[in-house]
């Protein structure tokens, strides 16, 4: 049997880190979406304000399974 | 993340190195804390690269790699909102900061416009270890990291004498900002000069008799180093 996968890409971000970062696009993608299994992280950056670090950023890449209509 | 320069014009781009005990996200704030006391307009700075350095059981070493980009602005708006240029300047010096002679000089730069100072005391103790050093054929900079106890008390004095100079550069009008940087001078240039742009490097030393760095002909290392305008001032 094959199998279509939507892919889709997030960034979270949070004050503390970028594991956290990830968590949240995570958990946001978690609330719509069915079957998450792998989440990929494709770029990771931080927010300069006022000479300090004010966000860590995570860019994640998201496939789930594409649920045709039957 | 996308938004990396729209609409922005970018001068310049570089890459710099942190290393943290805890964690990368230490050592990345090791790396905007040291470029932000030259750079002033980082909004963004991009992961290139992380890695572990296992140094023993329990004993890790994060590293990360961000890659900065910013412009190079020379207008600057003054509190009455009028815009001017300023002139940049980078003052390299340690035991001589606060002689009469330097301070001439720069009052006689800063009669010619408004004007900036960043200075370098060339004075930290070395970052960890060989390994964290910068790869100079990359071009990677190593950000200063841990002091380590040894040259502690040079260290400290030389921020005292920067401190000091600070307010005499205060009272001359001249906006100004420095750093305990690397103890090889040329190495403290080189690190400054990658992040930031000036118009003219002021070397101050001891007379040769004296001078450390004069022994190492560190005047002309730096004018082979860079195409900056270097002046050099002995003071007894």
């Amino acid at each position: 049997m094959s199998s279509v996968y939507n892919v889709i890409e997030l960034i979270g971000t949070s004050t503390d880190s970028w594991e956290q970062a990830a968590n949240n696009a995570i958990k946001e993608a978690a609330m719509t979406l069915r079957d998450l299994r792998v989440a990929e992280v494709v770029e990771q950056d931080v927010v300069i304000e006022n000479g300090a670090i004010s966000l860590f950023r995570t860019k994640v890449r998201l496939s789930f399974k594409h649920e045709a209509a039957d | 993340m996308a938004e990396h320069g729209t609409g922005v014009r970018v001068d310049k781009v570089i890459r710099l190195v942190g290393a943290s005990p805890t964690s990368w996200e230490d050592a990345a704030r090791v790396v905007v804390a040291d470029a932000s006391k030259t750079i002033r307009e980082l909004t963004v700075a991009r992961v290139i690269d992380l890695d572990v350095r296992i140094l023993g059981d329990d004993d890790r070493l994060y590293r990360v790699m961000l890659e900065l980009a910013f412009r190079v602005d020379r207008s600057r708006t003054t509190p009455t909102g009028h815009q001017i240029q300023v002139h940049r300047y980078l003052v390299v010096g340690n035991a001589t900061l606060t002689s009469t002679e330097l301070e001439r000089v720069v009052t006689a730069r800063r009669l010619r416009g408004p004007a900036e100072v960043h200075v370098v005391v060339p004075a930290a103790a070395e970052p960890l270890g060989p390994l964290l050093l910068g790869d100079p054929s990359s071009g990677f900079v190593m950000a200063e990291a841990q002091l380590q106890e040894a040259s502690r008390a040079a260290s400290l004095e030389a921020a005292d004498r920067l401190e000091a100079f600070l307010h005499v550069l205060e009272r001359l009008d001249v906006s100004a900002t420095g750093e305990v940087g690397p103890s090889h001078p040329v190495h403290a240039v080189e690190q400054v000069l990658a992040r930031g742009d000036f118009d003219e490097i002021i070397v101050s030393t001891l007379p040769s008799s004296l001078s450390r760095w004069l022994r190492l002909d560190l005047p002309t290392r730096l004018r082979r180093a860079t195409t900056i305008p270097v002046t050099h001032i002995e003071t007894e």
